[in-house]
């Protein structure tokens, strides 16, 4: 009551300023969090294109080397193992392109179309995976680990192989001798190579002795 | 004494117009990050889409198709039963699930190019994983920017940018 004489009418500099103030500072706080929300976003986006790139190479080779040592006629060679040769027998071997690490290239064989023969024309079963210039290669007409021309399935603009290696090793059960071979993967993305995803995977080879 | 005076109409008004400006020209920009976020999100979708096929191919042994459909309204759909009608989410399921992604979800962006065949069909073999025979592309388009989504015959998926390397895309 005391101050009845001071009239205020509307805002003041000072008031005005303060508020401006105010206003861009939540709004400067309001614009980064959107914007690392955004950044944050496509980081996890790359992220999840580097883990399914892995896994879906993961899937194709553990899913193809199970194969390995498949023939159709499984019974005409259990009755008469002398004269019935298996051609996919023992094909898995382990070697690497020229320059790259040790056992880094696989190669194998297995019956696609179930007709007993080892096919080389038309559909090639002679199968194999490798590492070449920091992509996976998957080998194409029964090209050996030393040639050319097999076909990427890793994106090299997008991922950067770093390690790839096959150890084959046996292992005895119940008696019973079982081929298994540990598939090992390293790889990186292009982009943020601080963001990099390994993984280890032993595949059994249940057609092979 | 103390005598404060308030905002004038003229000093509002002077604000308002400002204020105005500057939404005016913010808008815009707003307008095209959201775009190139729906460019990306539908060509990312688009691309985690064909891994799921091409996993799934491989985990269920099966043969998966992804079905098409260009234009604004487009979609890109899984289904185990081969050719479907992506816009009908009852006719492309895979074990009765809907794995589609369609224009819905991304107002501004359109399908151009699509590469897939007179089917508009593509199809990972269960053996392997593959798409032998069934290579293709397809463009996603905000009006400015575009984006192309490429399967190889190998079954791989790249996203790339027609024109300029934008976004974290290389040049197609």
């Amino acid at each position: 009551m005391l101050n009845q004489q001071f009239k205020q009418n509307g805002n003041s500099l000072v008031e005005l300023m303060i508020s401006i103030t105010l206003g861009f500072a939540s709004m400067t706080a309001m614009s980064s969090l959107v914007g690392h929300g955004i950044a944050l976003n496509s980081q996890l986006m790359t992220k999840s294109r580097l883990n399914a790139e892995v896994n879906a190479v993961l899937a194709v080779i553990s899913q193809d080397l199970g194969r390995a040592g498949y023939q159709a006629f499984t019974k005409e060679l259990l009755d008469d193992s002398n004269t019935f040769i298996n051609p996919f027998h023992k094909s898995v071997a382990l070697s690497e392109y020229e320059n790259e690490s040790v056992n880094s290239c696989i190669t194998f064989a297995y019956d696609r179309n179930k007709n007993g023969k080892l096919d080389v024309i038309n559909t090639n079963e002679n199968y194999g995976y490798r590492l070449r210039d920091n992509a996976i290669e998957m080998r194409i007409d029964g090209l050996g680990c030393d040639k050319g021309g097999w076909q990427d399935l890793t994106d090299s603009s997008l991922i950067k192989i770093n390690t790839l290696s096959f150890e084959s090793y046996k292992i005895a059960h119940n008696n019973i001798e079982q081929t298994r071979v540990t598939i090992q993967l390293e790889a990186e993305l292009l982009s943020e190579p601080d963001l990099s995803r390994s993984a280890k995977l032993s595949v059994s080879v249940k057609n092979y002795d | 004494m103390f005598k404060y005076q308030g905002l004038t109409l003229l000093e509002l008004l002077v604000t308002i117009s400002i204020l105005a400006l500057l939404v005016t020209l913010g808008i815009p920009s707003i307008n095209s990050a959201q775009k190139r976020l729906q460019l990306k999100g539908a060509a990312e979708t688009s691309y985690f889409a064909f891994q799921k096929a091409r996993s799934f191919a491989i985990a269920k042994g099966i043969d998966i198709s992804i079905s098409f459909r260009e234009g604004d309204e487009w979609c890109v759909a899984l289904s185990k039963v081969g050719e479907c009608d992506c816009l009908i989410t009852t006719e492309c399921l895979v074990d009765d699930i809907d794995y589609s992604v369609n224009a819905s979800d991304y107002g501004f962006i359109s399908m151009q190019q699509l590469k897939f065949g007179k089917l508009k069909l593509t199809t990972f073999d269960a053996a392997r994983g593959l798409s032998i025979g069934h290579a293709g592309s397809l463009v996603f388009s905000d009006g400015i920017n575009q984006l192309k989504v490429i399967l190889s015959n190998m079954g791989r998926v790249r996203i790339c940018s027609v024109g300029n390397a934008w976004g974290g895309y290389a040049k197609c």
